[in-house]
């Protein structure tokens, strides 16, 4: 089994309380809502199929169960390839891992859609190392919407769930990758706006575009903006005026965190900053870019990512 | 809340939304984001220029534009910018907090 993009998905998609029945399916369609099954996603569900997913997983795999059942079946295939004869058969390297004791493991992260009994946890865990999901507190897009960014060429760039700890005060949030940023309350009562969040009433909408709180809504890319350099950079690079130099980020980075040029005086004035800004200091002393990064509250080299 | 812009039922039962959210990109100049399923545009309230580059009106069916362009929706965007966003107005005040070089 080959899989380029490496997606493994076990259930169907779109077996949740109130999704329609699934249309009648074909080899390459899961028969939900039309949507089919891209080259880079394989549907597995058998024990057979599972130890081959594991042969051909990397570690920027990505398995999604989407019914609680099949977590079972997936725990049962993982044991059953370590302590059957079809691990001997395996590559030369997953018989090495043998030899020295090691178990096979679920390369990549597990996503599971519905929450597992307590019990099952520790074996989930012991079979994979990345899971995501699984208990009742993650609210996760649903059916064919959440197949649909999965399938999406920007599924990174999209959240696919959230959980809320009011006692810890903090919003995870669910990354079509898998990966996950927790927020505290903060990052959102902080951001000045008409609009105050609620976290009593916390999703994600609009295919992963939208974290609404309440009546509040962040858009997903200016969460990502903040908080991911790596999104900031592709950011800044497909806009349309992508000017990249230093007095640029430096503007762009101060208007982000609502100070004006004046906000650095009595240590940098507003007079170095506009310079710096407009691009006529070139050279700014390295004891003024750190004042200015101390204000902005990130090191001088973040600067340029903004 | 964010604004959403009242769109004509075809439009809306094709999915498509226009909005400012609470919560924008802070060092952005005022825009609205159009909101396709997993796609978004983002276009300038200053220039109606596209703000990305690779993004075009040819992506987006036409009565879209003539709605978002139309001279009443275009002006109760660019309000409703200036009400959630007044530290970011649609037209940079003469009083700027830049300085005068």
């Amino acid at each position: 089994m080959t899989c380029k993009n490496s997606q493994y998905w076990l259930g169907d998609a779109c077996i949740r309380e109130g999704d329609r029945e699934p249309s009648a399916s074909s080899a390459n369609c899961i028969g939900v809502h039309g949507v089919e099954v891209h080259e880079h996603v394989a549907r597995i569900s058998t024990e057979h199929e599972i130890g081959e997913a594991l042969l051909s997983a990397k570690s920027t795999s990505v398995w999604i169960v989407w019914e609680q059942r099949f977590a079972n079946v997936l725990v049962g295939a993982v044991c059953a390839f370590n302590f059957s004869g079809a691990a001997r058969q395996a590559e030369s390297r997953y018989t090495q891992l043998r030899k020295q004791g090691r178990q096979v493991r679920i390369r990549g992260r597990l996503l599971l859609l519905e929450p597992c009994p307590a019990n099952s946890v520790p074996a989930l865990r012991g079979v994979c190392e990345h899971v995501v999901g699984g208990v009742s507190s993650y609210r996760f897009l649903e059916g064919s919407i959440l197949s649909e960014v999965l399938l999406s060429p920007s599924v990174g760039d999209l959240l696919i769930g959230c959980a809320v700890d009011k006692l810890m005060e903090t919003v995870t949030l669910i990354r079509g990758n898998l990966c996950q940023h927790v927020l505290p309350f903060s990052f959102f009562t902080d951001y000045p706006s008409v609009e105050i969040p609620h976290f009593d009433d916390v999703e994600v909408i609009d295919y992963g575009q939208t974290l609404r709180l309440g009546t509040y809504e962040a858009s997903t890319d200016s969460i990502l903006y903040e908080i991911d350099e790596d999104y900031r950079r592709r950011a800044n690079a497909a806009r349309r005026d992508n000017n990249s130099s230093f007095g640029a980020c430096l503007r762009r980075l101060r208007k982000l965190r609502r100070l004006s040029q004046s906000d650095f005086e009595p240590d940098v004035s507003a007079k170095t900053i506009a310079r710096i800004e407009h691009g006529l200091d070139h050279a700014p002393r390295d004891r003024t870019i750190q004042i200015i990064a101390d204000r902005l509250r990130v090191t001088p080299d973040e600067i340029l990512t903004y | 809340m964010p604004f959403n812009l009242s769109l004509s039922s075809k439009l809306q039962q094709q999915g498509l939304k226009v909005k400012i959210f609470d919560r924008e990109r802070g060092c952005e100049e005022p825009h609205l984001t159009v909101v396709w399923k997993t796609n978004k545009w983002r276009i300038s309230l200053r220039s109606q220029e596209f703000m990305d580059a690779a993004r075009s009106w040819r992506d987006l069916p036409k009565e879209l534009k003539d709605e978002i362009t139309l001279e009443a929706n275009w002006s109760r965007l660019r309000l409703e910018w200036d009400r959630m966003f007044p530290d970011n107005p649609i037209i940079e005040n003469e009083n700027d907090e830049d300085y005068d070089l």
